[in-house]
């Protein structure tokens, strides 16, 4: 049996004992009342009458508890174990992309299904190209009015012979900038030494900081501990579902990278070609914004263990709080490098409400000082 | 996910001590029987409740099978009231153009000042002609740009593999089954049922596939509201003072139709990205992982409308 079974039969052993041990009490006041003075007696007879007609309720409920208890946390650690097993070649997401040339898989990005919307993209785009192209070049010849709008003729020209240069090497473009990415994250995820290589493992340490509490307070009352399993179910599923968003992504905007490059061609469509394109290198790079994020949290768990400890404690919660930052990070940072979370930003707003009082109030007592000092 | 590894015998053994305890304790029999059976009714209760999200959510699924349909729905602008009130607002702006025109027609026959004024005059005439005949014709054009955006639509549908719908149905099928759990355990145990953490985990499959019906419906209002609103739209559009405010609702109006398109190429990416997940050997996608898949998939496609409209705001020259 391994360790999870031994902790659910001592936590059921713990039950039973508390069930034995109120009874011992329970026969004790029923038999033991003649020698205890008369009001003590009547008034325990009536709490253990009360108990006893209560008990097999409570017991129920405890049960009931603890059982939920425990199937929570074998939810809770299958999670953590997908997320642990699988969090950094979820980042790398190379096999998924390029495939595995050992195993001869077939690439993803060359699969059957993508390979034939991109095709078929790319065939209804082309005739659109040799359109704009023609009617560039009719313009140029025979309708150049302004200097400007040849020059920016000129301009459109080039860009849409290079368009057609580059939408028919999409595939080769995009598996460039991911083997780039997965380049850039190797190197950093290598940084440390290997000795101690990252250890996805230290994530753990937020999970029973919070499996702590969610265990106290469930005891108490089951609906003030949701919220701990909220966050232990959010905080690890969430970094996992940034990353497959961001799969998802790869794939969608590969498959768009023509007509972003069409609009980003044009004058009147530049604005939104210039977005697509954006989104499209940002969401291919999110595995090294990744990788520096845990990195560094790897890098602060270490060196918090580091310092000589003055209370073993208060270095554990310090790094409960590293981590935790850490998934934090992992979650917001893409998004924030993706321009998603700029409203943020706008909670500067209270900061700047509370800065000023706070300001006067430190002038206040600052100035306050400096007269004591002088008298 | 892997079953209780508990062993039964040990189960068994705990449930006797337990009963035999309680027995022991309570001064009578009635004492252990009555709360055994409110035990019975409020898991009778449960079952039941967690029985009713169940079907209820099995017919959400029966719905999101035709989600082709609701993502193609747009609203008819030929046989609904959409028409009555655009003829409504048509007629109304029909009026004030044609006061307009004989106004700069008196003007320019009569009041002819300078040149450059009396150019301009002609131009604001030209514009104003245009206007009126787009105006008039603009449930048709509307009907036009519909016509191409389901076209749009249905070949990128098309595209899609035919178990598109299964990612979305595995997890909610997921979260519904470990709420079920939770709330009635259980086949193999003495374990009793949590209904205060049972029902969120029941409600919320229940609402993640509301959600995509949702965000479709309002997709679907938001565009008739706007289209309703199409003839003020190219009225605000076509003046320059006005053009700011004309250009939001001609963007809002385009993007919110061709919000579909968008819809639907997620849709199909999601399936393709979780069909491949099965063809990759090298990485073996474990069925947890597979499942926060789905519900990223999932929560992509309910943003999808908002994240459109706003990435491609502003377009429009």
């Amino acid at each position: 049996m391994n360790g999870k079974g031994k902790e659910k039969i001592m936590g059921r052993l713990a039950i039973v004992m508390l069930l034995v041990t109120v009874s011992i009490i329970h026969v004790t006041a029923q038999h033991a009342s003649p020698a205890l003075e008369p009001s003590l007696a009547s008034k325990l007879k009536d709490l253990m009458d009360e108990v006893s007609r209560e008990y097999p309720k409570m017991g129920m409920e405890i049960t009931r508890r603890i059982d939920f208890y425990f199937y929570i946390a074998d939810r809770i650690d299958a999670l953590m174990k997908i997320y642990s097993e699988n969090l950094i070649p979820f980042i790398y997401q190379r096999d998924l992309f390029q495939g595995n040339t050992i195993k001869d898989t077939p690439a993803l990005l060359r699969a059957p299904a993508v390979l034939g919307i991109l095709n078929l993209f790319i065939s209804i785009l082309q005739p659109f190209y040799a359109l704009a192209i023609l009617i560039t070049s009719v313009y140029l010849l025979f309708v150049s009015g302004s200097p400007l709008g040849r020059a920016r003729a000129k301009s459109t020209l080039i860009k849409l012979i290079l368009g057609l240069g580059i939408i028919t090497l999409t595939l080769p473009i995009i598996e460039m900038l991911l083997e780039t990415s997965h380049y850039l994250t190797s190197v950093l995820l290598s940084i440390p030494s290997p000795e101690s290589p990252i250890n996805v493992e230290m994530f753990m340490l937020a999970k029973e900081f919070f499996i702590k509490y969610f265990l106290v307070v469930t005891f108490f009352e089951i609906f003030i501990g949701l919220p701990f399993l909220a966050l232990l179910i959010l905080l690890p599923a969430g970094v996992l579902m940034v990353l497959a968003i961001r799969y998802f992504m790869v794939i969608l905007l590969t498959i768009f990278f023509p007509f972003t490059i069409l609009l980003y061609s044009f004058f009147a469509t530049k604005r939104v070609g210039r977005i697509l394109l954006n989104q499209t290198i940002i969401w291919i790079f999110v595995p090294v914004i990744d990788a520096i994020i845990l990195l560094v949290t790897w890098i602060a768990y270490n060196s918090i263990f580091s310092i000589p400890e003055p209370a073993t404690g208060v270095l554990l919660d310090l790094n409960t709080f590293v981590v935790f930052s850490g998934f934090l990070m992992l979650i917001l940072a893409p998004l924030i490098a993706m321009g998603i979370m700029s409203w943020i930003s706008s909670l500067a707003l209270i900061s700047a409400i509370f800065l000023k009082p706070a300001a006067m109030t430190t002038a206040y007592f600052e100035s306050g000082k400096r007269i004591e000092n002088e008298m | 996910m892997k079953k209780d590894s508990i062993n039964p015998k040990i189960r068994g053994i705990s449930l006797l001590i337990v009963i035999v305890i309680l027995l022991f304790l309570s001064n009578s029999v009635s004492g252990i029987i009555y709360p055994l059976t409110e035990e019975a009714a409020e898991a009778f209760l449960r079952e039941k409740v967690s029985e009713n999200y169940e079907r209820l959510i099995m017919e959400k699924i029966e719905t999101l099978r035709n989600i082709d349909d609701l993502i193609l729905e747009n609203p008819s602008i030929l046989e609904s009231n959409t028409k009555k009130i655009m003829d409504y607002f048509i007629s109304i702006l029909q009026a004030i153009y044609v006061t307009v025109i004989i106004l700069i027609g008196i003007y320019l026959i009569f009041f002819s000042g300078s040149p450059e004024k009396r150019a301009s005059a002609k131009s604001s005439l030209l514009l104003l002609i245009i206007g009126i005949a787009i105006i008039s014709v603009s449930p048709y054009i509307l009907m036009i740009f519909f016509g191409i955006s389901e076209a749009i639509t249905l070949n990128i549908l098309s595209l899609a593999p035919v178990n598109k719908n299964d990612p979305f149905i595995h997890a909610t099928e997921y979260i519904l089954n470990m709420g079920r759990h939770i709330m009635s355990h259980s086949a193999s145990g003495w374990s009793l049922g949590v209904e205060r953490a049972g029902i969120p985990l029941l409600f919320i499959p229940y609402a993640l596939l509301e959600g995509i019906f949702l965000i479709l419906k309002l997709r679907f209002y938001m565009v008739a509201i706007l289209s309703m609103i199409l003839p003020f739209t190219i009225l605000l559009y076509s003046f320059l003072p006005s053009r700011g405010m004309g250009r939001l609702l001609l963007e809002q109006t385009l993007l919110w139709t061709l919000a579909q398109a968008a819809m639907a190429f997620v849709l199909v990416i999601i399936a393709i990205g979780m069909n491949l997940t099965d063809l990759i050997t090298s990485f073996i996608v474990p069925t947890g992982l597979k499942f926060i898949m789905e519900l990223a998939g999932l929560l992509m496609l309910m943003l999808t409308p908002f994240i459109f409209v706003r990435l491609f705001r502003g377009f429009l020259p």
